[in-house]
C-alpha cells in the first residue's frame, strides 16, 4: 500500500556488525539477522535454532527468520527478488535494504510475489502482528474452530489469511473466500462421494468461515485489548 | 551554539512525549511498537548520534548494535509497566546513548588491542628470510564440497529414503527430491517442470520428508 519513499521514511537501520560478516557472506542473511535483532528489540522472542539456513546444508538463497508463536518469516533484500525460494511455509517477507554498513528494515508483505502495491510499512507490520495475536486470541477461545488448526503457529497461520481477506475482499465475499481458504488449509471434503454430499460439505466450510470471519471482523473493527 | 542547544532540548522533550504517550497506553497495545518505531525513528533520522573517528571507526556498528540492545533494555520492561533509566523525566537521552556508545567502542579497541597483543608473534624463516604470521597457517574451515559429498554417499547408500515418494509420484522420491533440489542447487520452477508436480506439492513434501531428515543427519554426522 505504501510507496518506496514512505517506506524509505519509516524504515530503521540496523548496523552490519562484525559477527554478521563471521556468521555468513550472504547479505540476505544479515538482514535476517539484523530483523532478529529488531524483532527482539520489539519484545518478540525468536528462534534461531530452528530456522534454515543455519543449517549448513541449506541452500544459499534462504534466509529465514524464526519468530516464536507466529512462524517463519523470510528476509527478502530489495532488488534481489527473483532469487528468493518463497517457500510454502512463509508467513509473510521482510523487505531490507543492504548498504555498506548497515541494514535498513523496509517493509513487510504477507504474500507472494512482492510488488509495491503488497508492502507494508513496518509500523503496519507492528499493527499487523498485533492483529494477528488479537485474532488468535479470540478465536482460539471458542471451541467450535478448534478442528480448524492443529496447534497455535496454525492457528496464527490461518488469522494471517483471513486477515488478508477482511483487507482485501467486501464482507459478502467473506463466506465464499473464507471457504476456499479453510479448505486450502489441507482438509478434504467429508462425504464428498455424492454431488449433494459435496455440496453439503462445502455449505458446511462456508457457515464456518462466515461465522469465523464475523468473530475476526468484530475484533478487528475494535482493537482494544 | 545556542541554536544547537535550542534543536538538542527539542528533541530531548520530543522524545519524551512520545515515551509518555506510550507509557499511557495498556501493556499489549498494539501501538506501543509503532511508538518505540517512532522513538528510534527521530533518534536515527537527528543525525546526533556520535561517530568515532580514525582507527576507532572499525568498532563503530558492533558498538552501535550492543547501544541499541542497551537502550531497548532501558527503556522499558516490555511484559510489565515498568519504566527504565531513559523514562525519567530528566534524562538527557541523547546525551546518555552517546556516552554508552563512546563506552562501548572504547571497550571493543581496548579488547582488540589487547588481544592483538597476545596474539602469536610472526616469525622470519632463517632459509628464505621471509615472515609467516603462525594464523595464516591455520587452515580454513572445512568448506561445502566436503558436505556435499558426504550427502551423495548418504543418498546413495540409504535405501530408505528411495521409499518415501510424493504421493501417487513413486518416483519422486526423498533421494530424487534432495538430489534436484538441494544438491544440483536448482529452483523449484524447474525441480516441478522435471518432476511434473506442482511447486506447493513439491515444496511441502521437501519442508515435511526432506528438510527433517537432512537435520537429523547432518546432526549424527557432527555436521550441526
Amino acid at each position: 500500500m505504501a510507496k518506496l519513499t514512505e517506506l524509505q521514511e519509516l524504515s530503521i537501520e540496523l548496523p552490519i556488525t562484525s559477527a554478521m560478516r563471521q556468521t555468513t557472506d550472504q547479505p540476505a542473511r544479515w538482514g535476517a539477522i539484523a530483523v532478529e535483532a529488531y524483532l527482539e528489540m520489539q519484545g518478540f522472542g525468536v528462534d534461531r535454532d530452528d530456522c534454515y539456513w543455519r543449517n549448513p546444508l541449506e541452500k544459499g538463497a534462504i534466509a529465514d527468520v524464526m519468530l516464536r508463536e507466529f512462524g517463519r518469516l523470510e528476509c527478502v533484500v530489495m532488488g534481489d527478488e527473483a532469487n528468493v525460494e518463497p517457500g510454502i511455509d512463509r508467513l509473510g517477507y521482510v523487505m531490507v535494504v543492504v548498504k555498506e554498513k548497515s541494514i535498513a528494515i523496509l517493509g513487510f508483505a504477507d504474500q507472494w510475489p512482492i510488488d509495491a502495491e503488497n508492502v507494508m510499512s513496518i509500523d503496519d507490520w507492528m499493527l499487523w502482528l498485533g492483529e494477528l495475536v488479537m485474532g488468535s486470541q479470540a478465536i482460539g477461545q471458542m471451541p467450535e474452530f478448534e478442528e480448524l488448526w492443529q496447534d497455535a503457529v496454525g492457528r496464527m497461520a490461518l488469522v494471517a489469511r483471513l486477515n488478508r481477506l477482511y483487507r482485501e475482499k467486501e464482507a459478502w465475499e467473506w463466506r465464499y473466500e473464507g471457504e476456499k481458504v479453510l479448505r486450502g488449509e489441507g482438509r478434504e471434503l467429508a462425504g464428498a462421494s455424492r454431488e449433494d454430499g459435496v455440496n453439503e460439505a462445502r455449505i458446511d466450510f462456508q457457515d464456518l468461515a462466515e461465522s469465523v470471519m464475523e468473530r475476526l471482523a468484530c475484533v478487528w473493527q475494535n482493537p482494544n485489548p | 551554539m545556542a541554536d544547537g542547544n535550542g534543536e538538542q532540548l527539542g528533541l530531548n522533550q520530543q522524545l519524551h512525549a512520545l515515551m509518555d504517550e506510550y507509557l499511557a497506553l495498556p501493556v499489549g497495545h498494539p501501538q506501543r511498537r509503532v511508538l518505540v518505531n517512532r522513538i528510534v525513528r527521530s533518534i536515527q533520522r537527528s543525525g546526533k548520534l556520535w561517530r568515532p573517528t580514525g582507527t576507532d571507526v572499525e568498532f563503530y556498528e558492533d558498538a552501535l548494535m550492543l547501544t541499541w540492545r542497551h537502550f531497548w533494555r532501558n527503556l522499558w520492561e516490555q511484559t510489565t509497566a515498568k519504566t527504565g533509566a531513559y523514562c525519567e523525566p530528566d534524562c538527557a537521552v541523547i546525551a546518555r546513548l552517546n556516552e554508552h556508545l563512546r563506552m562501548r567502542v572504547h571497550d571493543l579497541a581496548v579488547e582488540a588491542r589487547s588481544e592483538a597483543a597476545q596474539r602469536a608473534n610472526p616469525r622470519q624463516d632463517r632459509e628464505s628470510g621471509e615472515w609467516t604470521d603462525p594464523i595464516e597457517q591455520v587452515p580454513a574451515p572445512t568448506s561445502e564440497p566436503g558436505l556435499r559429498s558426504v550427502v551423495e554417499d548418504w543418498l546413495e547408500q540409504d535405501e530408505t529414503l528411495q521409499q518415501v515418494h510424493v504421493r501417487g509420484k513413486p518416483e519422486i522420491t526423498v533421494t530424487w527430491l534432495i538430489r534436484e533440489y538441494l544438491l544440483a542447487d536448482r529452483k523449484w520452477k524447474e525441480v516441478s517442470a522435471m518432476a511434473d508436480v506442482p511447486i506447493s506439492t513439491l515444496s511441502s513434501f521437501y519442508d515435511r520428508e526432506c528438510r527433517s531428515r537432512l537435520q537429523v543427519f547432518c546432526r549424527d554426522e557432527g555436521y550441526c
